[in-house]
């Protein structure tokens, strides 16, 4: 397995890079986009489980994300609890929240189901919005602290620190790489992509839909609601605003640019498409038309996003047998 | 091995299947015959239980399978190749052979029956790490028996293995499909072509609008008057 190894090695260079990015770059701005940029992650690779690997298109995820934000908020806050207990439930809350959506996801398939969840992110919004007496509403939540230092004996580290709370979010994105990787490289990743491509076959080869389609729903919620709970406790304040279906669309660009159904194309999206924002400021309100148009060209010119371009590439150099890399580098 | 017994399946309000049965026994070819939308597709997919019959039994080696789950009933040894193949287009064949596998645990069991599968179709072994979408319609056809064949059924359920083929790859599969039977491995064998189906079949059964309209052995079928006049053409 001559590609696996090289893959793994640049996961591995990959990973390090990022370890030492921090120590190396010491500009706030830059780490906050990156810690930015991390959340990101974790949503993209959700996402990217139920749609580019289960073929599941879905514009919930921002609803997710907006669970496990206020969850995560409203434990700390409102009742006292440890940032860790909190952001575990967030993910618990969350996926339960997937499962929901999943079941009747189940019974509708392309546009139908995208309308069902574009009903979901407006249901969750105006929730939100509404329950004032828990989630105080329009003023959103505020003064959302840091979580805890971890003390161990004399050494501390203090998450107050934007390098600290880099290295927090970044083990949750590796994390959720390395279970990720495990479950594509699994039965339960063949089933996903079975479904994928022709559920009424992979049903008649004995897989089951419910629980695989549910499967993808729940984790990928999952994912979100740690990704919000994260957001929370580094913004340390949030709105109803934040989680609408313009951040549900976001999130889906980010996988489209990267590369759906690749295990590396969310990552790229998501560092890609956060920092190139960021660095696109200097353009003003011309922003967005630049973005644009990046997009468009991404579209036209690689449609498998950055990831299939790169894949391109690299199997027309070795173009000795056609065995392209199905569950992605 | 194979029960049905009047099964009533609905789509909406369409009736599709009214008080259909019939019967497959241990080691036999049996074919269903029709034209388009008598229900021969319906059958299988109630059999499989990826439609629910709304009434009736269904039972496999002498259990219930009417209401039981598509995964289970693949465990107890029923496969399919579905109608227009189906295979999964973007994974190799190497790979969908591996899908059909599914059910099966044990990795050497799996490898065992994609040589016997590359027995029963040399072409597969050629195009095993092509991407399964470019292979022709004959060897995607294959690649779905294949595929089927890869759970270890006891059962094959075959929809319309000849749609869309050129003749001499009709008789090809149809070969094949003689030397899997002889091989131990029941076959249910649904097609529009009577005269291909009829040559290696034991028994047939001829559906119209979702009615069983006649049934008999081989030879019965081939010399009676309404199946030469409706389905092989006249004389």
């Amino acid at each position: 397995m001559f590609t696996k190894k090289i893959t793994l090695i640049l996961y591995a260079i990959l990973f390090v890079g990022a370890v030492l990015f921090p120590q190396i770059e010491k500009d706030d701005y830059i780490l906050h986009t990156a810690i930015l940029s991390t959340i990101f992650v974790l949503l993209t690779m959700g996402l990217n489980l139920l749609v580019g690997f289960t073929g599941q298109l879905s514009l919930g995820h921002a609803a997710f994300f907006g669970v496990g934000a206020y969850v995560s908020a409203i434990l700390t806050v409102t009742y006292g609890f440890n940032f860790w207990t909190a952001i575990f439930v967030a993910a618990i809350v969350s996926g339960a929240f997937g499962l929901c959506l999943g079941f009747p996801a189940l019974k509708l398939k392309g546009p139908y189901l995208v309308m069902s969840t574009i009903g979901f992110v407006h249901i969750m919004h105006e929730l939100f919005l509404n329950w004032y007496s828990v989630t105080r509403g329009a003023m959103g939540i505020v003064g959302i602290k840091f979580p805890p230092p971890i003390r161990l004996g004399s050494w501390s580290i203090d998450f107050s620190i934007p390098q600290n709370y880099f290295y927090l979010t970044l083990f949750w994105a590796v994390l959720g790489f390395i279970f990720l990787y495990t479950v594509i490289h699994s039965k339960i990743g063949r089933a996903l992509m079975a479904i994928r491509e022709n559920d009424i076959a992979a049903e008649c080869l004995g897989i089951n839909l419910t629980r695989y389609k549910l499967f993808a729903f729940c984790t990928g919620a999952l994912f979100a609601g740690i990704a919000g709970s994260l957001y929370a406790h580094y913004i340390s304040y949030i709105s109803p605003d934040s989680f609408t279906l313009a951040e549900s669309i976001n999130i889906l660009v980010m996988v489209i640019f990267g590369g759906m159904g690749t295990l590396m194309g969310p990552v790229i999206g998501a560092v890609a498409v956060t920092f190139l924002l960021e660095n696109l400021r200097f353009l003003q309100e011309y922003r967005l038309i630049i973005y644009g148009i990046l997009l468009m060209l991404i579209i036209i010119f690689a449609p498998g996003g950055l990831m299939g371009f790169i894949m391109k590439y690299v199997s027309a150099r070795n173009s000795s047998k056609a065995d392209l890399p199905q569950e992605g580098a | 091995m194979l029960k049905v017994e009047n099964i009533n399946v609905y789509y909406e309000r369409i009736h599709a299947l009214k008080n259909l049965s019939l019967e497959v026994k241990q080691g036999e070819i049996v074919t269903i015959l029709g034209a388009n939308g008598a229900g021969k597709t319906t059958t299988l997919n109630s059999i499989i239980g990826v439609t629910r019959a709304k009434s009736g039994k269904i039972s496999f080696q002498g259990i219930d399978i009417t209401t039981a789950d598509p995964s289970k009933i693949v465990e107890m040894g029923l496969a399919i190749s579905p109608e227009g193949r189906k295979i999964f287009p973007k994974m190799t064949v190497y790979e969908n052979l591996e899908m059909g596998a599914y059910v099966l645990n044990s990795p050497q069991r799996i490898h065992d029956n994609i040589m016997r599968a590359f027995n029963y179709f040399p072409v597969l072994r050629e195009r095993s790490g092509q991407i399964s979408s470019t292979l022709s319609g004959g060897e995607q056809q294959m690649l779905a028996i294949a595929r089927a064949l890869m759970a270890n059924p006891k059962l094959l359920l075959l929809d319309e293995p000849s749609l869309g083929l050129a003749p001499l790859l009709v008789k090809d599969i149809f070969r094949i499909v003689k030397e899997i039977n002889k091989d131990g491995v029941t076959v249910m064998l649904v097609e529009q072509n009577a005269k291909q189906a009829l040559q290696i079949a034991h028994r047939g059964y001829v559906i119209e609008t979702g009615r069983v309209f006649l049934e008999g052995s081989r030879e019965e079928l081939i010399n009676d008057k309404r199946i030469i006049d409706a389905y092989l053409g006249g004389k």
